[in-house]
């Protein structure tokens, strides 16, 4: 890519394609079940309890379960967007946000989540370019800079940028705001493999 | 038959005429003015407002200048188009005077608890938790006193004075729009969007203002623009019982009082200030349920 000058310190490709990419080791994550006058917690539920598994690169893993088994459960401990009650994640051979492992803000350059819901993904008050312009941005990407690669992005999944770009989410169709949705994602072609 | 399937993402569609940038305030601004009750309302605000800037320039008379012979004159007497009070004051001229102040008195408390209020609310809001459940019980107790006697019990702590009820009007009207704010902000935290941008490793002060900020102003704005004919009447029952602006000031609310005592006499004139506060804030709540129903183009 050309962006190699805003690319704060990438991390790199560590152990080749022997290395997994995520080694999630004993999750666990129990709510609090709060009830009485007092507001005491007395029971747990055990959303996620003791999940193991490892990804090798170039791989897909998909974990099936009936509802609320705590499949989204596990991904958002994955993405730290929950924080985990105990458990260990490797990713690509480094912890995340722990001494010598890599900051949240790079995995998080890294990682990104496909909401479900494509439509309430995406902010109501940005317009489809500002939304996909909004990753880099926070990396530190110049807003004109950004913004060109939004309309590249919009371009290479089949959206004129000059007729989708400056349209907000409600005037989209489901298809059209999915693909927005998923484009968030900070530099797409960071890591290849 | 040759069976070749070809697959394409579909191509730059024609480029159409480049969208028009459509702002969302632009879209608000073109539903109010297909709104005929929003431009009948803004337009007697309008002329309200305007009467009131403009009074030192187009006021018929001095509004302080009292005459012991003049007074009371019936409207539309030579020379007083709106008759004169109970010093033989020219009521026209102390209507369009008295608006100044009303107006102020009604647009200041507001705007102040509008921006102290959203902060307060939003950093609630999205902090949540226990932080969140203390600062909203705090405002409870502020919420929980009808605003009349709110406002006239901090009013009267405070003492008389104009700047003293601009002060109890704001705290009359904080904890109500704290209270909008938070709910509000509680809500859009939880949305998706709030959670993917979380994801993308903003932090959570580019958060707040870019994706929080822009949800919960709207429907904060439009409470707010609610409160402001209860500001108008609020102020002007604070200078009605002498806790807001003195005498011989000119304001719709003092002049209300100050007349009381003309209502046997000349009740059409006793009736003039009450009929303003009163149109005027008629107009300020049908113009806000005009933005409320504009600005609810979106979801």
């Amino acid at each position: 890519m050309n962006s190699a000058l805003h690319t704060p310190s990438p991390v790199h490709d560590r152990g080749g394609p022997a290395q997994p990419l995520l080694v999630v080791r004993d999750l666990k994550k129990h709510f609090p079940v709060r009830s009485g006058p007092l507001e005491r917690t007395k029971k747990f539920v055990h959303a996620v309890d003791g999940v193991s598994f490892s990804v090798p690169k170039g791989k897909t893993l998909g974990i099936v379960g009936e509802s609320g088994c705590g499949k989204s459960t596990t991904a958002r401990l994955i993405a730290r967007l929950m924080q985990a009650d105990s458990g260990s994640m490797v990713f690509d051979g480094e912890g995340v946000d722990e001494f010598g492992g890599i900051r949240l803000k790079e995995f998080r350059r890294n990682l990104q989540m496909v909401f479900q819901d494509s439509f309430a993904s995406l902010n109501p008050r940005l317009t489809i370019a500002e939304t996909i312009a909004y990753g880099p941005r926070v990396h530190g990407m110049p807003a004109a800079e950004a913004r060109r690669q939004a309309h590249d992005l919009l371009a290479r999944v089949g959206l004129a940028p000059a007729q989708f770009g400056s349209r907000y989410p409600h005037d989209l169709s489901r298809a059209a705001s999915a693909s927005g949705s998923t484009s968030p994602g900070p530099w797409p072609s960071t890591r290849a493999w | 038959m040759s069976a070749t399937l070809e697959l394409s993402l579909p191509t730059a569609a024609p480029v159409a005429a480049p969208a028009p940038s459509r702002s969302y305030w632009r879209v608000v601004g073109r539903q109010l003015r297909r709104d005929p009750m929003a431009l009948a309302a803004g337009l007697v605000l309008l002329l309200i407002i305007g009467a009131a800037v403009f009074a030192p320039w187009l006021a018929p008379a001095d509004p302080y200048k009292a005459s012991m012979i003049k007074r009371l004159l019936p409207i539309g007497s030579p020379g007083f188009l709106l008759g004169t009070d109970e010093l033989g004051r020219d009521m026209l001229s102390r209507l369009m005077h008295g608006g100044r102040l009303s107006l102020l008195m009604g647009v200041v408390p507001v705007l102040a608890a509008f921006g102290i209020g959203t902060a307060i609310g939003l950093f609630a809001g999205y902090v949540g938790g226990r932080l969140n459940m203390v600062i909203i019980r705090v405002l409870d107790v502020f919420y929980a006193f009808p605003s009349v006697l709110l406002a006239v019990a901090i009013s009267g702590a405070l003492g008389p004075g104009m700047s003293n009820s601009l002060i109890a009007l704001t705290l009359v009207f904080v904890p109500q729009v704290v209270r909008v704010a938070e709910s509000v902000t509680t809500q859009v935290r939880q949305l998706d969007y709030i959670e993917a941008a979380r994801m993308s490793g903003a932090s959570a002060f580019s958060i707040i203002r870019v994706h929080v900020l822009g949800n919960v102003l709207g429907p904060v704005f439009v409470y707010a623009t609610g409160l402001l004919s209860v500001s108008m009447i609020l102020a002007s029952g604070l200078s009605f019982l002498g806790l807001g602006v003195k005498p011989p000031e000119p304001e719709w609310g003092l002049m209300l009082n100050t007349l009381r005592s003309a209502i046997y006499v000349n009740p059409w004139i006793a009736a003039l200030p009450g009929a303003l506060i009163f149109v005027t804030s008629i107009a300020f709540n049908l113009l806000a349920d005009s933005v409320r129903s504009a600005m609810d183009i979106r979801r």
